[in-house]
């Protein structure tokens, strides 16, 4: 093969959306010559990961980038990652966010394997209304398919990423065609308190409080040469027996196994469209490991930009392809979560095993939906998550700050410190947000070290969000109410709404798809601008709904895979 | 005595737990030595005192107390043995020099967990679904 052909397929990006097309195509289509960019260039190795659990240990922050923040696309601002902190005074400034307006405050990694390295597993489906929300409840938009056509590539999805679920807990949320590959999660000793203590509460506002297992991307039982969880309570910000998914897996099959190229340390800086008819597409990268980072370049006859929904439009725009829907960057959405915190009336003990394995997911849809976003609940296993932490407890009793000095010591310390953290409870709720065309990426002045620029947010929360926010905390209140009268529950707070939230890491929209006036890539992530580039990722999301949005990705892109694998049976 | 066995003694003190790690107190002794040069050498002072009283811990709090100096150092060496991180003056944090300090945090054990990404292994219950089970 001359080396200097045109790549069939060159994938812009080696996370989940990127690494799943690889392996799909090259599945379909063996003789494809597939070539995967990535900006980063970690190892993929177990020592590798044991050494991003040394560097996690000795963080003084324990922020969820602090394992992956001595990577050199990182350190040296190569390809930099954002931490999502959601405070201007001390995030990383990688977004150009004004200050103006509300802050987009989820972040992501760059890395191989991207940001599945740093996340929770967390694999519920989009409930079918989620697909068609203009027409049920007159807001948003719709999907340009329904929830039934995409259901035989969630069971797809589920089972490439080794999915662990409940399927009889789902009948009447999420319609499923099939079981998942293994049993669901284990709940936690806690988790089972309480889910006693919730099981006779009264329905809220007509919708039962139903408590079911949340399906997650993680080993309960081994699978596909991984092992089952271990339980190390640490799955965000790194999981170090890759019990739990991250598309490093899908990324080694596929050049392990599957002969796809990998290119790492490589900056896509623009995609430049054929200059004719049968002529190819020009990627143009730097790579950061070169002395000089001089721009180079390849051709692919297609291109798949498998980023996150800020890279996405970011190399987009950078690159200057035609926006004739003016939608590309626009609809910057996120789930915007909360968390309402008490002490439980006995111990719940946690810091063990999974971070969460229990939700409610029964307030994602309803008709209230004309007036609110939705949103999902999750009861979680790591004490008060981001609102106190067992150090701050520590502090609480040792240390009086007013007049510095001494409380608590010896036993009486430890017996206060462990009467209060084992009793921590926390149930937070993740919200729906509206696609906004005013919320949006564009282009920043400032520039990484490569000279590309960094994206510029604009972003704002619209009403709905913030009545999603309201109503879910009223939600929440009362299931905590229950637990006062019945399980013994102090300390809930906050009791008001605050309207308060923290970045869910959901990055969605900014390229959706649907009709040639009004989105930028079709019902099959293909470009109604330019045919021979391809989307995958959650900027793809028309809408967001509520459910972490990874296995939707996984299940989009094995479709758009399949619908490029048809268009390379007729590319000359 | 010495300074590295009158600070296992007073950490013993400070913390109610018998036994520490005397190589551990070495290395907390001597990050907290660098970030409190004057106050740390204090602190042994005072527990030296204190330890002759019935009621050392009591002692001990009253004199650190009458001087925020010795409060503050105190604390921060009640915090290093909890989490093997403390503040320093400047209030930046002094990050634990080693994983395996980290995971020697006494309050992992305080709380019935352990090390976040530090599972468990034998001979306690570990593996899938340790965590069903009562600590």
């Amino acid at each position: 093969m001359n080396p200097n052909a045109p790549y069939d397929v060159v994938i812009v990006g080696a996370g989940v959306a990127g690494s799943l097309t690889a392996c799909r195509l090259k599945a379909t289509r063996p003789d494809a010559r597939i070539l995967i960019l990535e900006a980063g260039n970690n190892p993929t190795t177990p020592g590798e990961r044991a050494a991003f659990v040394d560097t996690y240990q000795i963080s003084p922050t324990k922020s969820v980038p602090s394992p992956y923040a001595e990577l050199p696309n990182n350190k040296e601002k190569f390809a930099p990652s954002s931490d999502g902190v959601p405070d201007f005074t001390v995030m990383n400034q990688y977004y150009d966010e004004d200050g103006k307006l509300d802050v987009f405050a989820s972040g992501f990694q760059r890395m191989i394997g991207g940001s599945t390295w740093a996340w929770r597993g967390n694999t519920p489906r989009f409930v079918p209304n989620d697909f068609q929300l203009k027409t049920k409840y007159g807001v948003g938009v719709d999907w340009p398919f329904s929830y039934d056509e995409l259901e035989p590539y969630y069971m797809q999805a589920e089972n490439e990423l080794g999915i662990s679920g409940n399927a009889t807990e789902w009948v009447g949320i999420t319609p499923r065609s099939g079981d998942y590959p293994m049993p669901g999660m284990a709940p936690s000793y806690g988790d089972e308190l309480a889910r006693t203590a919730l099981s006779t509460i009264k329905p809220i506002d007509g919708i039962p409080v139903k408590i079911v297992t949340t399906p997650q991307a993680r080993n309960s039982q081994p699978y596909r040469g991984r092992s089952a969880c271990q339980g190390n309570s640490s799955c965000i910000p790194v999981c170090p027996t890759g019990a739990k998914y991250d598309a490093s897996i899908h990324v080694n099959k596929a050049r392990d196994e599957l002969g796809v190229e990998l290119r790492t340390a490589s900056v896509a800086t623009r995609i430049v469209p054929p200059a004719g008819d049968g002529q190819p597409y020009t990627v143009f990268f730097r790579d950061w490991t070169t002395v000089d980072h001089a721009e180079q370049q390849l051709t692919a006859k297609h291109v798949v930009l498998a980023l996150n929904a800020i890279e996405t439009p970011k190399l987009w725009l950078l690159s200057g392809l035609n926006n004739s829907s003016d939608q590309v960057g626009r609809n910057l959405m996120d789930h915007h979560s909360a968390e309402m915190i008490g002490l439980f009336g006995q111990p719940v003990y946690p810091f063990r095993g999974p971070q969460s394995a229990l939700g409610v997911d029964t307030f994602r849809d309803g008709d209230f939906r004309k007036n609110n976003g939705a949103f999902r609940m999750t009861i979680g296993n790591d004490g008060w998550g981001r609102s106190g932490s067992p150090e701050k407890t520590l502090q609480s009793f040792l240390w009086d700050d007013t007049n510095k000095k001494v409380k608590l010591l010896g036993k009486p310390l430890q017996q206060a410190v462990a009467d209060k953290v084992t009793r921590m409870l926390r149930i937070s709720i993740s919200t729906e947000q509206l696609p906004n065309p005013d919320n949006r990426v564009t282009l920043s002045d400032k520039t990484d070290a490569l000279g590309i620029p960094h994206p510029k947010i604009a972003y704002k929360l619209d009403d709905y969000s913030k009545r999603a926010l309201a109503y879910g905390h009223s939600v929440t209140r009362r299931m905590w109410q229950h637990l006062e009268d019945t399980a013994g529950a102090t300390r809930i707070d906050p009791v008001q709404p605050t309207l308060k939230y923290n970045g869910a890491g959901h990055l969605m929209g900014t390229m959706r798809m649907g009709d040639k006036a009004s989105a930028v890539v079709d019902a099959w992530g293909n470009s109604h601008d330019h045919p021979g580039i391809w989307i995958v990722g959650s900027s793809v999301f028309p809408t967001g709904g509520t459910a972490n949005p990874t296995l939707t990705v996984a299940a989009l892109t094995l479709r758009t895979a399949d619908a490029l694998a048809d268009a390379l049976a007729t590319t000359p | 005595m010495s300074d590295a066995t009158d600070f296992l003694a007073l950490s013993e003190l400070l913390t109610g737990e018998t036994g520490l790690d005397e190589q551990l107190a070495e290395a907390y002794r001597g990050r907290l030595s660098d970030a409190y040069p004057q106050d740390l050498p204090a602190l042994l002072t005072a527990y030296r005192a204190a330890a002759t009283q019935g009621n050392p811990l009591g002692a001990l709090t009253t004199a650190v107390n009458a001087d925020p100096k010795l409060a503050r150092v105190t604390r921060e060496t009640v915090t290093a043995w909890y989490t093997a991180q403390f503040l320093k003056p400047d209030e930046t944090p002094d990050a634990p020099a080693t994983p395996q300090q980290y995971q020697s945090g006494l309050i992992w054990q305080v709380i019935k967990a352990h090390p976040l990404a530090t599972a468990p292994v034998p001979p306690a219950a570990s593996g899938y679904g340790y965590w069903t089970q009562h600590p």
